[in-house]
């Protein structure tokens, strides 16, 4: 380090200090780019030749073939992996086999934040990939019958987010228990209704933010049977829903509850009968009632009016 | 009994510099250092100015000042802390950013150190491999065969 140090001691214009830090910081700023930036810098100079392979985060911004992604894979030395992100607005192909086995390779390498925008299935190793404290996805795909046997392990599990679900993947029932230091749970739906009508325990001692989306109009099922969705979150400070709130209940009044936004969405008028329309009532009050601490409630409603304070 | 306690909340130590400056700062400003912290665990007295040795005067002060801010989160929000940090990192010139990476480095300060490895990031985001070489003054020891060999592993990697 004193060595380093007095390598780019000298005042003045024109010296390339950059290149005569330390590798481990100069790996740390390739590590910032994309894999694509990161590989370019192999060009600059024979300083920079092989800083890439040591990356502790791959963040890719287009979509890698297969040739790329198994040639990145390859070269990397890092045997500890910090990141794995696909930030890929628009893909082609279904890379599904591909990018199944780059998490397996991740996996491996004890990857601790895997995110993606891209649906694949996911997995099972990475369901019990116990150095994961980041998940975020799309999907996943509906593939009951593969996921039904996982154990779910993840113990360091801070922040899980599914998009774009159009199931409820069975391995969410053990959530609970595979993750107790869960801080931040996102559940979204795709704008089709879930398939199937799914019920899940909500509780975590640790939960601060919590958004759900799940039910994106009202709930199609017989009046009076609703999906249960149990919430004991005591630390839960920040609440965000979108669409039909009725399946949600708390079994602990949120008492740390600062912010929650509650946006109804579009709520359809088919598939009601008789007195459903008080059960909702009451069960749409029970969801409010204990948000006595609350700062600051919004609340979105289209074409929906309901008087919620009565 | 209450005394100590208040005394002990408030302890100020002495930090200095490569070139001996001197700067007296709270206990918990310092401690974000992973570095002092565990100076100060090894150190019998807790008033003699604790050594920083490879980091100047000038470039301390600035580690300080990030470290200041840092230590006192409460009275601002995520985002207000974001837009100062943000702003202290454009404050520097290169020269500045440089030892303050090898300072964060030393010092192991990692917010400092990912503040300031995002901001040399930015800087190489988006650049061809010419730009970065004029930008950093980074000298191509490569000959033009090399160079293009180099580019032929990956040439996907150099289409923008």
């Amino acid at each position: 380090m004193e060595s380093t140090y007095r390598n780019i001691n000298h005042e003045g214009r024109g010296q390339d200090r950059l290149s005569s830090l330390p590798d481990d910081i100069l790996t740390e700023i390739i590590s910032r780019l994309s894999i694509t930036s990161a590989i370019s810098t192999s060009v600059l100079s024979h300083r920079w030749r092989h800083l890439w392979t040591g990356v502790t985060r791959i963040q890719f911004r287009t979509t890698p073939s297969t040739h790329r992604l198994s040639n990145i894979l390859r070269h990397l030395t890092s045997p500890k992996l910090d990141v794995f992100k696909l930030e890929v607005l628009h893909h082609k192909h279904d890379y599904s086999k591909e990018l199944q086995s780059c998490i397996r390779d991740n996996c491996r390498r004890n990857v601790q934040q895997v995110i993606s925008d891209v649906l694949f299935p996911i997995p099972d190793c990475l369901l019990n990939c116990r150095s994961i404290v980041v998940l975020d996805l799309c999907g996943p795909f509906k593939r009951e019958d593969v996921y039904e046997a996982v154990d779910i392990q993840l113990p360091n599990l801070k922040k899980l987010s599914l998009r774009f679900l159009n199931y409820l993947p069975p391995w969410l029932h053990s959530l609970h228990k595979s993750s107790p230091l869960l801080e931040d749970l996102t559940l979204r739906a795709t704008k089709q209704p879930l398939n199937a009508m799914p019920s899940m325990n909500i509780f975590f001692p640790n939960l601060k933010s919590l958004v759900l989306g799940l039910f994106p109009y009202h709930v199609n099922s017989t009046p009076g049977v609703y999906p249960d969705f149990s919430i004991d979150a005591p630390q839960l400070t920040n609440l965000v829903t979108y669409g039909c709130v009725l399946p949600y209940r708390f079994c602990t009044n949120p008492t740390k509850l600062v912010k929650a936004r509650i946006d109804l969405l579009m709520r359809k008028y088919t598939g009601f009968e008789g007195n459903s329309d008080e059960l909702e009532l009451h069960r749409f009050s029970e969801f409010f009632k204990g948000m006595s601490s609350i700062r600051k409630l919004e609340l979105v409603v289209k074409k929906w009016q309901m008087n919620i304070f009565t | 009994m209450a005394s100590t306690s208040t005394s002990t909340l408030s302890r100020k130590l002495i930090l200095k510099s490569s070139d001996g400056e001197k700067f007296e700062v709270d206990e918990n400003v310092a401690m974000q250092s992973q570095t002092i912290k565990h100076m100060i665990e090894d150190l019998d007295d807790i008033n003699s100015p604790i050594p920083v040795s490879i980091v100047t005067g000038t470039i301390l002060s600035k580690v300080i000042e990030y470290c200041k801010k840092h230590a006192t989160e409460d009275s601002d929000s995520d985002e207000q802390l974001k837009q100062w940090d943000k702003e202290y990192a454009n404050n520097m010139d290169l020269n500045t950013l440089y030892y303050l990476l090898l300072a964060a480095n030393y010092m192991e300060i990692k917010g400092l150190l990912e503040l300031i490895t995002q901001c040399v990031a930015d800087m190489i985001k988006g650049k061809s491999p010419e730009e970065i070489r004029a930008h950093f003054n980074i000298k191509n020891d490569f000959t033009p065969q090399e160079e293009a060999n180099i580019r032929n592993e990956n040439p996907w990697a150099f289409e923008n």
